[in-house]
């Protein structure tokens, strides 16, 4: 999300730049009667005096949509980029989520009998919230757990973190 | 960074949204005037238009320079590293006796970039570290700091920040400057064989 709203806002000040220069430019020949350089202003605004409200109910539907998704899109709440590690004195330690889940998963996958381990790490107050989607027999569920205990401790320190394991399919013990 | 970006947009997706939304209810007569045939640009607004010239040109003009130059703000804003952030200016010393300064006495400039780059070097020689980047913004004198350091996903992290903390400390203590907070991003990789340092 940070990623698309970064190219969003940079695709906005560019034509917020080009359109804002351009009209300019179009007002600047306009008051020295040079006539339309770019933009067909008269012919724009001879075809939105021949437009009703009714002809141009589509382009208002899709305005009014595209805004709702965008604000909807803006307003909800994405799970954070980083999750915190620690905060000491004046320096603020945080590990990228995303490399965390992926550690989790392969480290699940290679470490346990479950197959297919995929991680959700989700940051609140003070624990990290972890979700591991695996699988993997009932009976091995507990040694999961314990597993990715382990190497979460090791990484964010005790008593961090609160893990769920949720089979996805079970896996039969050969 | 981010989170002025989201409110812009979100402040664009509203409206957007009541346009599309002001336009269809106009349509279905909502407003009291039956305007579903009426036309999106009515005459008696262009004829307000025209009794304003050349002055509503002007104003048009000036609302475009403002916008033309937020545009630009925004574009130059989304270019810079560390989410807008002021990119930290040369570190400079000036030559003094102790108890006097004589600004003739010449003066030693030493490159945000090679302060920022001999960083990353030194934090690439701590134990667990795969690759670093760091950048420093706003004063030279108390700068801001921030890492990413990809690391060993093996590695101990507690001995690693501490021996990150150190490396920063001996910055501060060789250019005479304490970074006033540091922002410190680890991404976990894994490796392999691991390095001797």
């Amino acid at each position: 999300m940070r990623a698309f709203n970064r190219v969003l806002s940079l695709l906005l000040g560019l034509a917020l730049l080009a359109g804002g220069l351009l009209v300019a430019a179009e007002v600047a020949a306009a008051l020295l009667d040079r006539g339309e350089l770019v933009i067909p202003a008269r012919r724009w605004a001879d075809a939105l005096r021949a437009t009703t409200f009714t002809d141009a109910r589509v382009v208002f539907g899709v305005v009014a949509a595209v805004g709702l998704v965008l604000f909807v899109a803006e307003a909800r709440r994405w799970p954070k980029r980083r999750v915190p590690l620690a905060d000491d004195q004046q320096r603020s330690w945080w590990l990228l989520r995303r490399s965390l889940e992926q550690y989790l998963g392969r480290v699940v996958t290679t470490g346990t009998a479950a197959t297919g381990a995929r991680a959700r790490v989700r940051p609140r107050r003070r624990r990290l919230q972890v979700r591991l989607d695996a699988d993997v027999a009932p009976t091995a569920k507990p040694a999961v757990e314990q597993h990715a205990a382990q190497v979460l401790e090791q990484l964010i320190g005790p008593d961090r973190s609160e893990i769920r394991v949720r089979i996805r399919r079970l896996e039969r013990v050969a | 960074m981010d989170r002025r970006n989201r409110v812009r947009l979100a402040l664009l997706g509203l409206l957007l949204l009541a346009f599309g939304v002001a336009g269809l209810l106009a349509r279905a007569d909502v407003f009291g005037a039956p305007a579903a045939s009426s036309a999106v640009l009515p005459e008696g607004l262009v004829a307000r238009w025209d009794r304003y010239d050349p002055w509503n040109l002007v104003a048009v003009g000036i609302v475009a320079l403002l916008l033309a130059w937020y545009g630009w703000r925004l574009v130059r804003a989304q270019l810079r590293r560390g989410g807008g952030r002021a990119q930290m200016g040369d570190l400079e010393y000036r030559a003094a006796e102790p108890g006097r300064q004589d600004a003739d006495r010449g003066r030693t400039t030493v490159r945000a970039a090679a302060i920022s780059h001999s960083t990353e070097a030194a934090l690439e020689r701590v134990r667990g570290v795969e690759r670093a980047v760091v950048g420093l913004f706003g004063s030279p004198y108390e700068p801001e700091l921030r890492a990413r350091l990809d690391v060993n996903a093996n590695a101990d992290l507690t001995q690693l920040r501490h021996n990150v903390s150190a490396v920063l400390e001996r910055l501060a203590t060789t250019t005479g400057m304490p970074p006033r907070s540091a922002d410190i991003t680890l991404r976990l990789i894994e490796r392999r064989q691991s390095r001797v340092s």
